[in-house]
């Protein structure tokens, strides 16, 4: 009789809270009597039944909870707040990222600007570029230290305290042209592949006009903003799991029970 | 309705009569039951019956030799109900233990199956495959 094995009993009813609620509410007691009637049958391997009931309860457990889930994410209220949840989230992420690697960005330019007006408030006073430009040489493909190179109205190189493969690159014509009619300019300057400089171009003001860059390597600000964007994605995607497990939860504990059909 | 008529007449009459049934008499029609679904209904043509017994009999080489426990049944028999093919009858001998009968559109579902069934076996015979039925 069912009574010598109260232990399968228990087990078995511990079991049924992994079935949502509104099925547990429905079955629970019709399932632990079927299993009652199953033990009570002489005529049944206890063997068989428990390779039965382990296997049932593993493929009705997926499918019953599987079938909550599906019902869940149909209903209109639940999937559009769990939407709505998932747009605001996205949104606050991104907005996030945004802001911060401009931040990123435009402090990488800071140093830049004081060296920029140093030098070009020097050369407007008369002294001459090689003198007013320092003689080291900074390699702009490894060093992360700034450099400043100074032209002439014509864009031809005056004085330069870096260099690229062992020359002074030039300035995209481009950026020539803005400053002739512009006191200042804040570029991303690409001067070859994979080399990305974070540069302020001045305007001297002058008789002799020209112009002076100061630049740096914006290679471990951009480390930085890679950084940025895999946790704020890792955030992302932890809010996501919350979001859908709190549907899944919310769902399960709000289920309405299906009335029977007659 | 008889057992004889074939899944599209009663989809056509299903359609005409109870135009909310139109999934089921369409599922009448074109797709297989499943082993739990086919052992289900069948086990209820015999009569009413509590869980137990459903298992016991879909457990038997005749109504569909399938192992099925307390969890498959009662997810079945949900779904059966709410596809109005098996109804709770409201009558028990134990408040845990819980009765069902067949509807008459689970009925035919089981009609329509049983037909198809029953032409795969005819097929498989002209084919050879079953050895042809003796006479009794």
């Amino acid at each position: 009789m069912s009574r010598h094995f109260p232990h399968i009993e228990r087990a078995y009813a511990a079991s049924l809270w992994l079935y949502p609620a509104s099925f547990r509410e429905s079955y629970a007691d019709a399932m632990i009597q079927s299993l009652r009637d199953a033990l009570a049958d002489s005529n049944l391997s206890r063997l068989a039944l428990l390779r039965t009931l382990l296997k049932d309860l593993i493929q009705s457990l997926i499918k019953e909870n599987l079938a909550m889930l599906r019902e869940t994410i149909s209903r209109p209220t639940l999937f559009y707040n769990a939407l709505v949840l998932i747009a605001l989230c996205t949104a606050i992420c991104l907005g996030f990222v945004v802001i911060e690697q401009q931040a990123l960005r435009q402090s990488a330019n800071d140093p830049q600007l004081g060296i920029a007006t140093d030098l070009a408030i020097r050369l407007a006073r008369g002294i001459p570029p090689t003198v007013a430009v320092p003689n080291d040489k900074t390699d702009m493909d490894l060093s992360l230290s700034p450099f400043v190179i100074a032209y002439d109205e014509q864009g031809k190189v005056l004085a330069s305290s870096a260099q690229l493969n062992g020359a002074v690159p030039q300035l995209p014509q481009g950026v020539l042209d803005y400053m002739r009619t512009h006191r200042e300019d804040r570029i991303t300057w690409a001067p070859q592949r994979y080399v990305r400089i974070a540069s302020v171009v001045l305007r001297v003001s002058s008789p002799q006009g020209g112009f002076v860059v100061a630049g740096r390597n914006l290679r471990e600000v951009e480390a930085r903003k890679n950084l940025l964007l895999q946790m704020a994605a890792f955030v992302w995607l932890g809010l996501l799991g919350i979001i859908f497990v709190g549907t899944f939860l919310f769902g399960w504990l709000n289920h309405a029970p299906k009335a029977a059909a007659a | 309705m008889g057992s004889d008529q074939t899944s599209e007449d009663f989809q056509i009459i299903l359609l005409q009569i109870y135009p909310q049934q139109m999934y089921i008499s369409r599922m009448v029609a074109s797709t297989p039951l499943t082993p739990a679904v086919f052992a289900i209904l069948l086990s209820l043509a015999e009569g009413d019956r509590h869980g137990y017994a459903m298992m016991k009999d879909a457990r038997a080489p005749e109504g569909g030799g399938i192992a099925m426990g307390p969890g498959t049944l009662y997810g079945t028999i949900e779904r059966l109900m709410r596809d109005g093919m098996v109804a709770e009858t409201g009558i028990t001998d134990n408040e845990r233990r819980r009765y069902y009968r067949l509807t008459s559109t689970g009925r035919l579902a089981l009609e329509a199956e049983l037909t198809r069934m029953d032409s795969a076996v005819a097929a498989a015979r002209q084919r050879g495959l079953l050895p042809q039925r003796g006479r009794s």
